[in-house]
This record gives C-alpha cells, structure tokens and sequence, in this order.
C-alpha cells in the first residue's frame, strides 16, 4: 500500500518544539517515544537504520541496508516525479564527521536509494562530531549545530531552485531548525520543505511535551 | 452504483515535493463534515470510498468547511480535557490495512496512547453488560492466561465483561486497548472515567465516533456507534472470544463481523450448554470454535 506524506500541521505541531508554522515538514509514519516494542514496523526500521556502522562486519547489519532501501523506495514513492526532476535533496549530515569511525551516511544513501532521485547534494557538512542526538542526554542545540554546520561551497552550483532536507526522525525539529537556517543564509528565497520517515510523538496525550 | 464525484481534490500542494500530501487535521475535519450530511451512515461513508479507493475525506468536503468542523473538534476535544490525541487516516502511514477487512471499513480512527499496541497480537475479550459472577471469573482466568502468553487484551469498556476484561489486563501488568463507542473525552458508563484515562494514559484507547454528529444527535441514535465499534474491534483483532452474551446481545455483532473478515471466533463450551440460546451453535456451525478447554483456544490462535 503506497503511503503518502503527512503534513505537521496545527494538529500535531506541538510534538516538535521548533518547528512553526511557516515550516513546509511532511513525515511517512510515526513511532511513540519511550516505547521499545520491538514488535512496532516503525521502532525496528528506525532502530536497525541507527545500527553503528562499526557493526558492518556482522550479519544483523544487512537490516540496515535493507531499512536504507525500504525508505528510500517509501520516499520516492511519495515524492512528486515532477519535483524530484528539478529539486534538491540535501541530507542531514552524520552527528560524526567523515574520519570518524562512527561516520554514518545512512541518510546519503537513503537519498541514492530514492528511485529517480537526480539531485542528491550534501550541502551541509558538518567540521566536527558531536554525540549522536539519539544515544546523548546532551542533545547538541541549535546553536551547537550552527557551530559546526558549513555550506560545502564545491557543491552550490548549479543554484538549487528548491530544497527538501532529509533526514529519518523528527523529534524537537532541532536539525531541521539548523539545516533551514544554514541553507536559507546561503540561499535566501530558495523554498526548503522537511521530509521525514518518521516523527516521533508522545504516548502519553495528558502531559505536555 | 456511479461513484460521487470528487469535488475538491485540489490537493497537491503545487510545486511541493509530496504527492498530495495529507493533512490530518484537514482530513479529520472533512470526515466530520461528511458525518454532519444528511443520512450519512457508515455504510454510505464506507460506499463513497468504495466507489473511489484512493478518495481522501477532503476530496468530498469544501477546504473551508473541513478547516471549519476540524476547528470544533478541536474546541470539543480541549473542553472535554482531550488535550493530545491523534488520528489515523486511510492512505497516511500507520493506517491498519486490517480494517479494510470490514464489510463498511472505517476512513478515519481517533486515538489515545500508544498506538503501537495495534501491532501486537491482539485478541477482543467481550460479553454481555450483566454477566453472571461465574463469568466475570472466567473473565480473570482467561485474559491472565493471555496475558501469559503476551496477547493484548481488546475489548470496549462497556460495563460487564469488557470492564473486567480490561482491568484483568491491567492487574496481570498486560497490555489492554479499549474500543469505545463514543468520543474520546466521553465516558460511558461514567463510572469507567478513571479506567478509560488510564487506558489513554498507559495503553491505547480508540474511538471511530465523529465528535461533532455524536453531539448534534439524541441518545437512542449515538447508541448505534457501540455495535459498530465492535465490528472494528474485530478488524484490529486476530480473535474474539466471546465469554457470556444472550441472544440479542450487541456482542453478536462483534461474533458476524469476525466470522465475515477471517477473524477467529472462539466461544466459551458454558454457553453452549445453556438451553435458551441458540446463538452458539448457530456460530460454530458457520467456523466458530467452541472452547472446551483452554487448549482450544491456544490451538486456535496458533
């Protein structure tokens, strides 16, 4: 069954605290924070894409590359073909910098996997690695990530005419936040859209975020 | 039947990356707005997208009127103390593919809790609102048996069965989902409210019950939400076990609607011996199993 993108609206803004709404944000599923179900679709796709890469020699790894093609091939059928043929996707750089032994590009490879996708362009780099937001109680800020967060100048032309940033969760919209503001600097008046495999929500709906 | 055309379905956001994404709160609006017609029912909501498979309510509804009925709910819910709950929409990810299994499937579901819990093997314990003491304890015996056996317990927070069906998950520190048959925010049997919240608050509570036409109509009518949610109850269930019903019982409903979707149906031996229901045997003769013994059950349900 082909499952197309659900907008942050009005209705579920409230889950990711810097998001606005201004912010063009489109997600494919979602997953309950704070559970670990390993029996959720979601739960085990998220959490055998995070699978570290200094796991690669082991079997289980293969998940991970099963789980880059899945949601590539779920982005792809969601995306539009005609905006895929002129747009950008920009992924959300590694928490770890390339060098890193646990450097983790599995959101590039999400963007190759998406069948028809022209222009995959890591726009972003990221100069130095800060502790990955899913295994850190010190989730980087924004400020953090505009600290470390560079336009890659090799990689601007030609001049993208829309921008949709990549990237596999959405929690508080922090990255999303940085991203948005590094690339609307560099390219003002470029529209940026959000694009999610999943956003994470909150079990419990009588207490606040 | 010709299909009812779709109105507005100007809904590919122009140059944007989505293909006609959605918008729940749009959606949840519009699914209001097409309860709020005269004569709609869920056969003649489930008839309009069976005539067009991939329709989404806002496809059928004015943008300005779902944004307008999606504003109510809003209001309603908040005023009732539902300040989060979420949705579920055909065609968005999450959606249960298991409730197209229903004969009139439901477009658009409200929730509370963790909704993961539709992912695990569920089974529907349900029964008559005035059960005999005998049956309440089987009630106990069974769901802590499944509960052992890491089943979810379902069932619809009626009085009776359901009530001790529910409260036996949670004692047994199982899993239980509620399938209520009225809003989320409204408490039926009032003194199920503290029940209900914890089942929102811990678990995962569920209502198909549109907010806005349940608070436009009189009581007899709403009534007819209840046998209807046993139908989706069934939907997202892989059993139902029916422990006590008398012969008109709303239960009954659940029990066709399993045997219709593929669903197994699992019947307590005791009800096949009481001399004024037919109902049991009726069942068995159409694919129910009726459980002698609590290795019936297991057998069943694989």
């Amino acid at each position: 069954m082909t499952v197309r993108f659900r907008k942050i609206d009005d209705q579920n803004r409230g889950h990711h605290s810097y998001l606005t709404a201004d912010d063009d944000c489109l997600f494919l599923l979602e997953y309950t924070s704070g559970q670990d179900y390993s029996f959720s679709a979601t739960n085990s796709l998220i959490s055998n894409l995070k699978k570290k890469p200094s796991l690669a020699s082991t079997g289980p790894y293969r998940y991970k590359l099963e789980a880059i093609d899945a949601c590539g091939v779920a982005l792809g059928e969601a995306i539009a073909p005609k905006w895929l043929a002129a747009g950008t996707l920009v992924p959300v750089p590694p928490s770890k910098a390339r060098g890193d032994p646990e450097y983790d590009d599995r959101i590039l490879k999400i963007c190759c996997a998406i069948p028809g996708a022209v222009d995959v362009r890591e726009l972003v780099v990221q100069t130095r690695s800060l502790p990955a937001a899913h295994e850190s109680d010190q989730r980087p800020s924004i400020d953090d990530l505009l600290t470390v967060y560079r336009i890659d100048e090799s990689k601007v032309a030609p001049a993208p005419r829309s921008i949709a940033i990549i990237d596999d969760v959405l929690t508080n919209g922090t990255h999303f936040r940085a991203m948005t503001t590094t690339l609307q600097h560099r390219f003002p008046g470029v529209p940026i859209s959000g694009l999610f495999i999943a956003r994470r929500v909150f079990q419990n709906p009588f207490e606040s975020p | 039947m010709v299909p009812p055309a779709r109105l507005f379905t100007a809904r590919s956001d122009g140059d944007g990356p989505a293909v006609n994404p959605i918008s729940p709160l749009r959606e949840l609006g519009a699914y209001e707005a097409l309860w709020l017609r005269n004569g709609a029912t869920v056969k003649t909501i489930a008839d309009r997208f069976a005539g067009d498979p991939t329709a989404m309510p806002s496809d059928f509804v004015e943008p300005s009127e779902a944004d307008r009925r999606a504003r109510e709910v809003l209001q309603k819910l908040k005023t009732a103390g539902v300040h989060r709950f979420g949705v579920r929409v055909n065609h968005a990810g999450d959606y249960p593919a298991r409730l197209r299994d229903a004969r009139h499937p439901i477009e658009l579901l409200y929730y509370q809790g963790a909704w993961e819990l539709t992912e695990t093997r569920c089974v529907a314990v349900v029964g008559t609102r005035k059960p005999t003491d005998n049956a309440i304890k089987q009630t106990q015996r069974l769901v802590r048996a499944l509960v052992e056996r890491d089943f979810t317990v379902v069932s619809g927070l009626a009085t009776g069965i359901d009530t001790a069906a529910h409260k036996a998950a949670i004692e047994a520190k199982g899993r239980t989902i509620a399938v209520i048959g009225t809003p989320l925010g409204v408490y039926y049997p009032p003194e199920n409210r503290e029940l209900q919240d914890l089942i929102a608050n811990d678990f995962l509570l569920i209502s198909q019950v549109p907010v806005l036409r349940y608070a436009n109509q009189a009581v007899p009518q709403n009534k007819l939400f209840f046998p209807e949610r046993n139908i989706t109850m069934s939907a997202l269930t892989d059993a139902t076990i029916i422990v006590e019903a008398g012969e008109t019982s709303g239960t009954l409903t659940q029990a066709r609607a399993a045997l219709h979707q593929g669903r197994k149906l699992l019947i307590l031996n005791a009800l096949f011996e009481r001399a004024d229901l037919t109902w049991p045997a009726t069942f068995e003769a159409r694919g129910a199993v009726r459980v002698r013994d609590p290795d019936d059950i297991w057998k069943a349900l694989g």
